[in-house]
């Protein structure tokens, strides 16, 4: 048992961890996501299904904590957003936002409704097919497409309105 | 290019995540003046959502922690076997003293049993609790067992 954790945690610990990070763009809740998202993972072990890559259903759990934390920390209603990203001051944990145009981009991706950016996160960050997306969200293959195709689109449009 | 229709962006943007490899599309798009420019398109989009990959990596003491957090748990059920355990000894013992002269004794001299005992506790302990929790619940079970053979030995004589 542990040692199908340790695996788990060596093949997508890191992925967790950044996706986590683009969630809540912050170090330290990031891995206290990542932690409880393995932790659910052990306590539930006997219904993951050794045949398929353990990815998608970590990704399953990382998600519905990560969407937790933003109900209970700072989801708001999408035309709130553009004031509360105005305020948004990175703390000292949030040293890896200094990286050139990372801040545009966490106010962009934190305007974007839910429903894109989940798709967007993980397709580039958690680097999963578009099969992988459809279990990891219960979404149909076309609609993957069709979120993934949106929420590239708006994270363009608002990249290119904050510059 | 007219044996079939124009990509869609939809199509084009799985062709370029290597989503779809149906020939006849790849053909039509790798031939096709209006669809190589919807395709520089599409490829934007995806190169500017592709500046969400991250580098932070976890720190390297995450899966010890991990593990530190994951030991632990079954912490209470053990130790209220090894509870148990001493009070059904001691009950054993003040109820009819006899009968634990009489475990002692099959076949077996007291240091065996004890020696034997303390290596079978700290074997089922150690699956189930971190080192600190071994320590302490092993140092009363000591106390236990050595208390009982100091009495032991008192009654035999
Ligand atoms: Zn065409």
């Amino acid at each position: 048992m542990q040692k199908l954790l340790q695996d788990m945690v060596e093949t997508y610990g890191n992925q967790v961890y950044r996706l986590a990070l683009r969630y809540t763009g912050n170090m330290h809740q990031a891995q206290d996501i990542t932690q409880e998202t393995f932790l659910r993972a052990y306590k539930h072990l006997d219904r993951f299904d050794r045949s398929k890559p353990a990815g998608p259903w970590l990704f399953k759990i990382a998600g519905n904590l990560c969407r937790n934390w933003l109900r209970d920390n700072r989801e708001v209603p999408v035309e709130m957003a553009d004031n509360l990203a105005q305020s948004t001051n990175p703390g000292p944990e949030e040293i890896y936002l200094e990286k050139e145009g990372e801040k545009e981009l966490m106010q962009a991706l934190n305007n974007m409704p839910l429903i894109y950016r989940e798709v967007l996160l993980l397709r580039h960050v958690g680097e999963l097919s578009y099969t992988e997306i459809g279990y990891t969200l219960s979404l149909e293959l076309s609609q993957v497409k069709n979120r993934l195709y949106r929420g590239r689109i708006m994270l363009k449009e608002m990249l290119r309105k904050g510059e | 290019m007219t044996d079939i229709q124009c990509l869609d962006e939809v199509t084009i943007q799985a062709i370029i995540d290597g989503e779809e490899t149906d020939i006849s599309l790849t053909k039509h798009l790798d031939n096709c003046p209006a669809c190589q420019g919807l395709k520089k398109q599409v490829a934007e989009l995806v190169k500017t959502s592709d500046g969400l990959r991250i580098d932070a990596d976890l720190p390297p003491e995450f899966y010890e922690n991990l593990m530190d957090r994951i030991e632990v748990r079954p912490f209470p059920i053990a130790l209220l076997a090894a509870v148990l355990f001493g009070l059904v000894l001691f009950s054993a013992y003040f109820l009819n003293p006899g009968y634990i002269t009489w475990w002692f004794t099959v076949g077996i001299t007291h240091q065996v049993g004890l020696i034997f005992d303390i290596f079978f506790d700290l074997l089922v302990l150690s699956q189930a609790l971190g080192p600190l929790s071994v320590i302490t619940v092993l140092t009363a079970l000591v106390a236990i067992e050595v208390l009982i053979l100091n009495k032991l030995r008192v009654m035999e004589g």
